[in-house]
């Protein structure tokens, strides 16, 4: 073993890497095992995409300092979020640069440190921390590596990964549904593989074989519309005022401002017509590091609209939607929706790219539609780090999502408005029907690889044969035979006609309701249905 | 001074309430094509209704031709009158109140005032009703006048519609045209604000749609007297009326029909309900002049 008794900038960087080949190479096994056998259970993709936004935040970085090396990785893990299982991760690293701020290279016990700091961090940012998750297996690793404290970076990490996997064995034992499932916590998991990486990056022991490597995933995925420049730079200086910088970017005609970091360290993301000003505003406040500047393609009406329109044209509040799928976009457009993100490859939009799309509307307020329970963390950071602009309205599905789109007014008082829309989003019951991607046992359904499996408000309730069954069952369970409306949305790659015979049978099992059939050309999901 | 009160076809108000408050009605006119038929007298809400299901002309309305009204006042100078309230539909959704103006000129005999409501339907029935019972009572023009328009000050009405395209083809909703075309069907929640139709909620569901006008009227209690009104659904419009009653026990509740003028630019399917509140500080001020 050939590891260092400090570890610089430099080698942190490279241990990083190899940490991400490594969840990379086990990515699948890690989506495999999410305890909803559902065909975008993605925890693994979500951690991968979140740890590449880190290290490519990381990228510019001058390599000094440890500590700061840190700092980008967790500002870039904020931004680039994706998933729950991902803002999760985003916090853990905000907890290790925390505890290794201000050093040049860290030895054992600031690894120890950092570990139990990534622990509480995640801990602090969770409402309701449930045990048998990634929170418990990065606490217990956090623990063992204390224990190990007086030793080297790589005796400390060594201890967290043993114990990091001991943990991951015992989730079933904490966590009851995992235990039903035959599964162990698919977070909790990828935790263990990442912190495997960066000691087999640290040591420079092989990993074992990779069998493939992931498809490259496109992380330039914050849209960019209009024309002018995105102008992008790091800022390291002393007493950084960030609301002093977006303001400065502002006065200067900027536009989509984000200044995200600490008194010491900013990461500013601007569009002017002429990157010169951000970067005088930049260089008279510290020093510039990282500078890119792209010039934004498209000529964007919207954009010029919204230099150039009055305050009497401009309507005050703005709505954005998640959503995959070119009928559901259409159907959120059509509601009034200013922007709709797919989020990507995964559909999981990060926190950065709801910020943009947000900013990008052009209003002085905006409310904010996840649309999936995966993106919620997200949304909630995003509202979180913007309050005041942004409103959030937890939708956790398209259907509830469109239902509070329907009670979204572009004018008037915003809190009125909110409270209509959570009142509309919560009389929506929604049903998801899909494939199931492996057997399992779960919310007491038996499952069977490739059955037809129907959710309803995230619980699944059926198990069938095939796809119509599953979507009446669901229907059944989510109250259509007593409801007004069922809204079919049709995915992507249905047969034609497959509307009109969905439509026909829901109304011979549930006559006197009425039936709405919307092609919503979403992946994963042939059916999705609200019920009200 | 015997003071008399005329109004038009869109008030909506019961025969009963008309003929025992001896309420003039001037009726605006429906075209079928190039077949003119004088609203509420040559065609009932009944048979417009059928008729707009099977005839293949969109029906268009008109206001009363000025001489109508110099008609309709004549006949009450005629029978004593000395003065005469001319109470009528937002200027702002239709002519009537131009052409009473017009057909006042040259008529001698009475002073003739005119009030624009500012509404329609029951919203401007209910005014035309305490107006007549004021008159009745001798209370002088002017008195009449102020507390006329200080009552469809505090009016409010909140209708659904079955579909938008009833008042997109008449035009007589001049915002809101995000309302329309909508790949999910919505239904909207309509106000009359400021003599307009605005559009002020959209919901899901004619069951929601109930509610939330339900909402809209007890939000705006203490409230003096309450109306419904409906174009093809009395069923709902009498679960309605059971609802809002409850919202105050002494305040007056009145149910109608709309008019088929009324019907042409809401379509089938119109629900409303309304509230006159309770009078203010201003309405105080008001009454002690």
């Amino acid at each position: 073993m050939t590891a260092p008794p400090v570890v610089a900038a430099v080698t942190l960087r490279a241990a990083f890497e190899v940490a991400e080949r490594w969840l990379a190479a086990n990515r699948e096994a890690v989506n495999a095992i999410n305890v909803y056998p559902v065909p975008d259970g993605d925890t693994g993709a979500n951690l991968l995409l979140t740890w590449r936004a880190a290290l490519h935040a990381g990228e510019g970085v001058p390599d000094h300092a440890a500590g700061s090396y840190l700092g980008a990785l967790a500002h870039g893990a904020l931004l680039g979020a994706r998933g729950n299982s991902g803002v999760i991760l985003s916090q853990m690293l905000a907890g290790i640069a925390q505890a290794c701020q201000g050093a040049g290279t860290l030895d054992g016990a600031h690894f120890a440190r950092a570990l139990v700091a990534a622990a509480d961090c995640a801990y602090a940012a969770l409402s309701h921390p449930v045990e048998g998750t990634m929170l418990t297996v990065m606490r217990d690793a956090a623990r063992a590596g204390q224990q190990a404290a007086g030793a080297g970076p790589a005796d400390v990490l060594r201890a967290a990964v043993i114990e990091a996997h001991a943990s991951v064995a015992r989730t079933p034992d904490l966590l009851p549904r995992l235990r039903d499932a035959g599964v162990v916590d698919a977070g909790g998991q990828g935790i263990a593989v990442i912190l495997e990486g960066v000691l087999h990056g640290l040591t420079g022991e092989p990993l074992p074989a990779v069998a493939e490597h992931a498809a490259p995933v496109d992380l330039g995925a914050i849209a960019h519309e209009g024309y002018g420049y995105c102008t992008e730079f790091v800022l390291s200086g002393r007493g950084i005022d960030r609301a002093e910088i977006e303001e400065a970017l502002g006065a200067a005609g900027g536009d989509s401002i984000l200044v995200v970091g600490d008194a010491e360290t900013v990461h500013v993301h601007v569009h002017l017509p002429d990157p010169g000003p951000a970067m005088s505003i930049g260089a008279a406040r510290g020093a510039l590091a990282a500078v890119k500047v792209e010039n934004m393609q498209a000529q964007h009406d919207r954009w010029e609209a919204g230099l150039s329109a009055t305050e009497a044209d401009v309507p005050a509040i703005g709505l954005v939607a998640v959503a995959r799928g070119a009928g559901l976009a259409a159907a959120f457009r059509d509601l009034g929706a200013t922007q709709v993100i797919s989020g990507g490859e995964t559909g999981k939009a990060s926190t950065g790219e709801l910020v943009e799309a947000a900013h990008a509307a052009g209003r002085d307020h905006v409310f904010l539609l996840p649309n999936d329970r995966d993106v919620l963390m997200a949304a909630e950071r995003a509202a979180a780090q913007e309050p005041g602009f942004i409103t959030l309205i937890p939708a956790r599905s398209i259907a509830a999502g469109l239902g509070a789109a329907i009670a979204y007014r572009c004018e008037g008082d915003p809190a009125a408005i909110a409270n209509a829309m959570l009142a509309a989003m919560e009389a929506v019951r929604s049903v998801e029907v899909s494939r199931a991607v492996r057997a399992v046992t779960v919310d007491d359904v038996s499952v069977h690889e490739h059955d037809a499996i129907a959710l309803v408000d995230g619980t699944l309730v059926a198990a069938c044969a095939t796809l119509e069954e599953a979507l009446l069952a669901g229907l059944d369970r989510a109250g259509a035979a007593e409801a007004e409306l069922v809204t079919l949305y049709i995915g992507v790659g249905a047969a034609p006609g497959a509307g009109a015979s969905a439509r026909a049978l829901i109304e011979a099992r549930f006559p006197g309701v009425e039936v709405e059939v919307i092609p919503g050309g979403q992946p994963h999901y042939p059916y999705l249905a609200g019920v009200e | 001074m015997t003071l008399r009160i005329v109004t038009d076809s869109t008030c909506d108000l019961p025969l009963e309430a008309i003929q025992a408050l001896g309420i003039t009605v001037v009726p605006l006119s429906i075209l079928f094509g190039d077949e003119e038929l004088l609203d509420g007298v040559d065609i009932q809400a009944e048979q417009f209704f059928r008729r707009l299901e099977r005839d293949p002309n969109m029906p268009t309305t008109a206001q009363p031709t000025p001489a109508l009204f110099t008609h309709a006042y004549q006949r009450l100078i005629d029978e004593g009158a000395t003065e005469i309230l001319s109470i009528h539909i937002s200027a702002r959704l239709s002519g009537t109140l131009e052409s009473a103006r017009q057909g006042a000129q040259g008529v001698e005999g009475a002073r003739i005032e005119f009030v624009d409501s500012g509404t329609v339907s029951l919203g401007l029935g209910t005014g035309v009703m305490e107006a007549a019972k004021a008159a009745r009572a001798g209370v002088d023009i002017d008195a009449v006048r102020a507390q006329a328009e200080d009552m469809f000050r505090r009016t409010h009405i909140f209708f659904t519609v079955d579909t938008l395209e009833y008042l997109r083809r008449g035009g007589r909703m001049s915002r809101g045209q995000e309302l329309l075309g909508t790949l999910l069907k919505v239904k909207p929640i309509l106000a009359i604000r400021e003599g307009e139709v605005v559009p002020v909620g959209r919901v899901r569901t004619r069951r929601r749609a109930i509610e939330d006008i339900i909402g809209r009227c007890s939000d705006l209690r203490p409230v003096a007297h309450l109306f419904v009104v409906h174009s093809t659904t009395p069923e709902e419009a009498n679960y309605l009326r059971d609802r809002i009653a409850g919202l105050d026990a002494d305040a007056p509740i009145t149910v109608g029909r709309i008019t088929p003028v009324v019907g042409v630019h809401g379509g089938p399917g119109v629900l409303g309900a309304g509230v006159v509140t309770a009078p203010d500080e201003q309405s105080r001020m008001i009454a002690a002049k």
